[in-house]
Parts: C-alpha cells; sequence; structure tokens
C-alpha cells in the first residue's frame, strides 16, 4: 500500500492563472515501512511532493493537479481532514510558526484533541513521546522561550502524538545541533523498526547515513535518481557535488585552542554574563579577544546562549559590568547597535523596499556617494540584474545575498548572521561561503552562528565554542576540502 | 512505541517524573469573563476618579493573590504614571494639544481595571482549556476556530513586531527618535510593510498547521485538563460583582 504518485503533475495557482509547475508528473511508490529522503536543489519540488501526500496540496494551497497521488490504496482527496490527520503525521519547516498553542504539553495534546481521544489516553501519549524524542524537561515550558532546536523537538513529538503510519518531516534538520540531530536519526531509526514510513525532504543528508533505505533526487519538479541506500553508500562526494548535492559524510569542524595571541586591534569583551530573568547564569566571559577581519562561527548545544551572545555584540541586549572594546577604545551599546549589522535567519523581516535598489537606500544617509556604493555592491553580490525586482519575490539564497549587501551598505566593522544556511541547496551555500570570506577580507568581522558543520568547516577560520556556560576562540584546522588551512590571523602572526 | 522510548533512554541521560496532576488554571474562563464584564459595567457606572483607583487596587490586589506579582507590580507602576501624565494634562490645559492627550489618558486610565482583569484572566490559560471552556459555552465551531486563531495570533505579532523593531535599530544610521521626528510617514512604512507580510504568511501556516493537525470546527473534542467551574472561580467572580457594587453605593 504506501505512498503512490501516479503522474502526477502540479501547478500551483498565481494572480493571473497556473505559475509553471512544481511537479512534471512524477511517478513514484513508497512502500509500507519504507525510510525515504527526498532531495535536490532549492524549487526542485520535494516540499510539493510532501505537500501532495498530506492533502495540503491542492486542498490549501490552491493548484492544478493532474494524475493523483494514493495513501494506503485510496486518493489523498478521498480522506477527511481528521482521517488525514491521523494517518500522516507532519513536521514543518519553520518550527516557529508551527505551533497551535502556548505551551508544550498543550501543544502535544493538541492533535489528541481534536481526534477526540480520552484525556487519560493523551497523558499516557505525551509521556511516552515526551520520553521518545527527550523532552520530558520541556514538558512544562512555554513555547516562546525555547530554543529552536527544542521547538523542532517538540513539533516532532507533536507529530508523533496520533501514531501516524506515515511521518513527513521537511527539512528537520535546520536548526538542530549535533545532539539534536544524534537525537532525530535515533527517531527516524527506530520508526524505521517499527515500520512507520518516513519520507523526509533535505538539503542535508549526512545525519541520515544508515537510517536510509533509499535516496529520490529530484530536479525541476522530476525525479532524476531514485537509488538504494547501499547504492548511495558507495558514491564518493563528487557524485553529490555533481548534483548539486550536500555531501553524505560532511566533514567534521575541527578545531584546537588558539596558541598566539589574537592580533590587537580586534573585538575585545570583558566581564560579560547574561542570565534569562529568575534563571542561572547562560554564559560569562571573563576576557575574550576575537580578530579584526575573518569568519568566526559560533557553536555549541542548542539553549546554550549563541544567539544571545550575538545580540550583546550587536548591543540589543544588555549586561550590566561588561566591557567592550573595537581596536582598542571603548565601543559601547548603543553605538554598537548604530555601527554593527545583523543578517537575521528570516531576512524577511529586514526587507521594506519596494525594488532591491530601493532596499539598499533604506537606512544610510541619502546622497550620491551612498548610490554609488549601492551600485557597486549589486554588481559585485550578483544581483544587478535583480535590482528592479521587488525583494520579497526573490528565492531564499537570493534574499540572504540581498541581506548581506545591506550589512556591506553600511560597512559594519562586525557583521552576524544566524543560522544563514538553512534552507540552502549546496549551491547557495557554497557561494554563501566564498561571499562572507569576501567580506571578511575586505576587513570586517563576520561571526556566524551555525549548526552546519559542511559548511563550518568550509568558511570559518575561529570558532567560538559555548560549553559549561563559557566560550573558547579556537583557531579552525580543517580546509575548504578537507586539507589543512592556515586561519589567516595566525599567519601574521606565527 | 518501546522501540523509540529505548532509543530515547539511550540518547537522554536526563529523566524526570512527568506526571503532574491536571489542576485547570484559575480563575476558569467563564468566571474570567464575568470579571471583566463587571469591571466593564464599573468603568461605565462609576463616577468618581476615587472609584476608578480603587477599583483598579482591587484587580492588582487580585493579581497578587493569584501570584502575578511581577506583572502586577508593573502595571501597578504603569498605572501611577498615567495617573500623573493625566493628572499633568489637566493642570496644563492651556497649551495646545495638550487637552487632547488628556482624553486619550482619561480614557485609558478609565479603562484600567478592565486591562488588569484581562491581563489576570489571560496570562496563562492554555489554549485547550480557552477551547474547552468556549465548547461548554455552546460556541458555535467555526466562531470557536476564528477566535481560537485571533487568541493565537496577538501574542505572536508583538513578538514578529519586538523582531521587526530591533531589525530597523540595527539598520539605521539615525537613532530612533531622530527618524520618527523627521519622516514619521515613511517610518510607519516601513514598520507596517514588513508586519503585513509577515501576518499574511503566518495567517497561511497558522491555517494549514490546523489542518494537518486535524482542527475541525464540526467535531467533538477532548480536553486534556477539563475547565471546571470551582468554588474559587464563584468567589472571584463573586468579589468581582461585589467590589463593584460596593463602589458604585459608597464612592459611585
Amino acid at each position: 500500500m504506501g505512498i503512490e504518485f501516479q503522474q502526477f503533475r502540479v501547478a500551483y495557482l498565481g494572480d493571473d492563472g497556473p505559475l509553471p509547475p512544481a511537479l512534471e508528473g512524477i511517478d513514484l511508490l513508497i512502500p509500507d515501512g519504507q525510510t525515504v529522503l527526498l532531495t535536490g536543489p532549492s524549487g526542485c519540488g520535494k516540499t510539493t511532493a510532501l505537500r501532495s501526500i498530506n492533502g495540503l496540496v491542492p486542498g490549501f494551497h490552491e493548484a492544478q493537479t493532474r494524475g493523483g497521488v494514493l495513501v494506503d490504496g485510496s486518493p489523498v482527496a478521498q480522506y477527511t481532514t481528521a482521517e488525514l490527520a491521523s494517518r500522516v503525521g507532519y513536521v514543518f519547516q519553520d518550527p516557529r510558526s508551527e505551533f497551535f498553542t502556548f505551551d508544550v504539553r498543550s501543544e502535544l495534546a493538541f492533535p489528541c484533541e481534536n481526534a477526540g481521544i480520552e484525556p487519560a489516553e493523551i497523558t499516557r501519549r505525551i509521556d511516552e513521546t515526551a520520553a521518545a524524542v527527550g523532552l520530558e524537561h520541556l514538558l512544562g515550558r512555554g513555547l516562546a522561550r525555547l530554543s529552536s532546536g527544542e521547538k523542532q523537538k517538540v513539533a516532532i513529538g507533536a507529530a508523533l502524538m496520533m501514531r501516524p503510519r506515515i511521518l513527513l518531516f521537511d527539512e528537520p534538520s535546520a536548526n538542530l545541533d549535533t545532539e539534536a540531530l544524534a537525537m532525530l536519526t535515533g527517531v527516524i531509526g527506530s520508526l524505521r523498526a517499527r515500520g512507520v514510513t518516513v519520507v523526509v525532504a533535505d538539503h542535508r543528508l549526512g545525519y541520515l547515513d544508515g537510517v536510509l533505505d533509499r535516496v529520490v533526487v529530484m530536479d525541476h519538479g522530476r525525479v532524476v535518481t531514485d537509488l538504494g541506500a547501499d547504492d548511495i553508500a558507495a558514491r564518493d562526494a563528487q557524485w553529490f557535488t555533481d548534483r548539486g548535492l550536500r555531501r553524505l559524510h560532511p566533514p567534521a569542524l575541527e578545531s584546537r585552542p588558539c596558541t598566539g595571541p589574537i592580533p590587537d586591534g580586534g573585538l575585545h569583551i570583558a566581564s560579560a554574563r547574561f542570565a534569562h530573568p529568575g534563571h542561572d547564569v547562560l554564559w560569562s566571559i571573563d576576557d575574550l579577544h576575537l580578530p579584526a577581519r575573518g569568519v568566526v562561527g559560533v557553536t555549541g548545544a542548542n539553549g546554550c546562549g549563541k544567539t544571545t551572545l550575538v545580540r550583546f555584540v550587536l548591543g540589543l541586549l544588555a549586561c550590566r559590568g561588561a566591557r567592550v572594546r573595537l581596536g582598542g577604545s571603548d565601543w559601547p551599546r548603543r553605538r554598537r547597535t548604530r555601527q554593527c549589522a545583523y543578517v537575521m535567519q528570516d531576512v524577511e523581516y529586514q526587507l521594506l523596499g519596494e525594488s532591491v535598489r530601493a532596499e539598499l537606500l533604506i537606512g544610510p544617509e541619502p546622497g550620491e556617494r551612498t548610490r554609488r556604493r549601492a551600485d557597486e555592491l549589486l554588481a559585485r553580490m550578483g544581483l544587478d540584474a535583480l535590482a528592479g525586482q521587488h525583494p520579497l519575490t526573490l528565492s531564499g539564497g537570493q534574499k540572504q545575498r540581498v541581506g548581506i549587501a545591506l550589512a556591506c551598505m553600511k560597512q559594519a566593522p562586525v557583521i552576524c548572521l544566524d543560522e544563514p544556511t538553512s534552507g540552502l541547496d549546496a549551491a547557495a551555500m557554497r557561494a554563501l561561503s566564498g561571499l562572507l570570506r569576501q567580506v571578511a577580507e575586505e576587513g570586517a568581522l563576520v561571526l556566524v552562528i551555525t549548526h552546519d558543520t559542511e559548511f563550518a568547516a568550509e568558511t570559518f577560520d575561529h570558532v567560538i565554542r559555548i560549553g559549561d556556560r563559557r566560550m573558547r576562540l579556537e583557531a579552525v584546522t580543517c580546509g575548504p576540502h578537507g586539507g589543512t588551512r592556515q586561519p589567516s590571523t595566525e599567519r601574521r602572526h606565527p | 512505541m518501546d522501540l523509540i522510548t529505548s532509543t530515547a533512554q539511550a540518547l537522554s541521560p536526563t529523566h524526570r517524573d512527568t506526571t503532574q496532576a491536571a489542576a485547570p488554571a484559575k480563575p476558569d474562563l467563564r468566571a474570567g469573563l464575568v470579571m471583566i464584564a463587571a469591571m466593564a459595567v464599573e468603568s461605565a457606572v462609576v463616577r468618581t476618579g476615587l472609584g476608578s483607583v480603587l477599583a483598579t487596587l482591587f484587580a492588582l490586589t487580585l493579581c497578587l493573590l493569584l501570584g502575578a506579582a511581577r506583572g502586577a507590580w508593573k502595571l501597578g507602576a504603569v498605572y501611577a504614571l498615567l495617573l500623573i501624565a493625566q493628572r499633568l494634562c489637566t493642570i496644563g490645559g492651556a497649551i495646545p494639544l495638550v487637552p487632547f492627550l488628556g482624553i486619550a489618558l482619561t480614557l485609558v486610565v478609565k479603562a484600567y481595571p478592565i486591562y488588569v482583569t484581562g491581563w489576570l484572566v489571560f496570562r496563562s490559560l492554555p489554549m485547550g482549556e480557552v477551547m474547552a471552556a468556549m465548547q461548554k459555552l455552546l460556541v458555535p465551531g467555526t466562531l470557536l476556530v476564528v477566535l481560537i486563531v485571533v487568541y493565537r495570533y496577538v501574542p505572536t505579532l508583538v513578538g514578529e513586531i519586538r523582531v521587526i523593531r530591533s531589525g530597523a535599530r540595527l539598520r539605521h544610521a539615525q537613532p530612533a527618535w531622530r527618524r520618527w521626528v523627521r519622516h514619521p510617514v515613511t517610518q510607519c512604512e516601513h514598520l507596517v510593510v514588513p508586519v503585513l507580510m509577515r501576518t499574511g504568511r503566518i495567517a497561511d501556516e497558522l491555517a494549514a498547521v490546523a489542518v494537518c493537525k486535524g482542527l475541525d470546527p464540526d467535531a467533538r473534542r477532548t480536553a486534556l485538563v477539563a475547565p471546571r467551574v470551582q468554588p474559587v472561580d464563584v468567589a472571584l467572580a463573586g468579589a468581582c460583582v461585589a467590589a463593584v457594587a460596593g463602589l458604585k453605593v459608597l464612592v459611585g
């Protein structure tokens, strides 16, 4: 039975008629109990394929369809909402907006309440699921205060509450740290052992090594490659690169404690400590020197305080008694906010203009020099062809480039990015890596929060590791292609 | 589920007993609505300033009693500032535009007991209980779903605005006050455009989530924690009604 796509074609409906098809008549049979990865470049149709399995396409997102999708032998369209909800679980791409309630326990209970399950049974399932996903310690907490990795765990838990026979994951790895990825792999592995059909759409594949039965590579709405797990394991790194895919065995981010002193002139943070109101100290810094230029990663487990550290550097968050110096002189909080730049994980929050060019002109003092600089940046970042377009019509990778161009407009000494690779395919990830290195060469300190080790190993000179409520700066020792690379600051100071 | 459980136990070192007594939040939504209605009546029928102040103090005391001390002190401090500002406006009535500000402040101050009570009722009411209580009040299914989406959306909107504002602060070379004084219309546009953008998207996503989680206006729902009207709810609602009546008679 399982899931069956029969010559399925989908074209979303735009304001003036159907858009180019997202799926071009795919045939795919996923038998019961198989664990399948759908992958491929951005826009290849993997999310659309997932949405067709649980009826969001065309039931919710308006689209023209041809052919059909069968779940357990019947067309998806014939199931009622409740029937589908109990058969097919769905973990959404964005853990921030997929919750319907405000606290973890209610969120887990919500789908069961909708199905009219008795409270005693719901309580039993909550305990079981919490143990399965490792969120017992989160049960009493509100959702707003959770880190993105913790939210992802809750989302997976909620999808498991109805005990579905089919579970769909849309980019589940986007915000997860190594430990949470291991949790995800463990959960998928045990679902597979229990015979649940699992379909994952993702760019990253490394974490699924060992639990997959099959990999389906899509491009432009078609299935281009359909391989068994053994076949995939036999391919070398080049095979993945040629198809625009992430690597199956991403390099680890290797680093060692910095040997020589960091040259003066960089960012210096002293005696800062941060605690959420009413909680213990989350992190503290006695003395941290960062280089004046270079790409520095910020890594650590989910919820360890990466985002708060960056918000502190940006001056959005005050730590009493903290001293921050840049290039030897004091750098107070308000001035930091005025001078630093930030590229949010969701760049959309920052896009206000009517066109890409207009976007770059919002913020800095208007004038001829600003306009010239904007044109120059557009050309350099390969955005000049898009200069007249509305920023919100761009693809994810393009929006992010606009975000980085905005940061460059400000000529900020420190540029911070939050999880910039979530949702980016291999090509966009490499382009971003190159762009950040280029921005750093021009004399900016680029701080990047990420869990993506493949991206980190290709991009960072240094890494701030947060663990045991402390921060350590370490020099990255692995290079872009697995070789060793001398970090730029160490070259200057052997 | 055994396999999952065992996998998870291998992975997660922390175990905690999660079996807690599922006590419904207090006050119950129905009692809470009576309390809010009582305060609304107060702001309409009690005419004196003293009466309004006493009603606010009463609502703040209820907050303290129900263990929301932090919020109570904050709300109280804001109230004091508003009162002072309102008095100052009365004194400076001759200055242009100040009377308008005074009128606006008076409206806020008059309705303050309603805000405090509303905050007290909704501050930690889990969604499941709100839905179950409304179902018991025989709110029709479709309306219930709409109300719930609105209820879910309000805090999200507040969060979104906060993110957008911090983005704007980092974006601009000038401090916010100068931007707002010089180009208020442009600034408004720069706040409203992304908010609308996000609103549209969140509304879509929320609705998709509701569909995926099987929220069906016509189906019978159960509640993990069944809301109950208990003596404490009756007492709270009764106290509010009595206080309003008392204020009307004594100082109204």
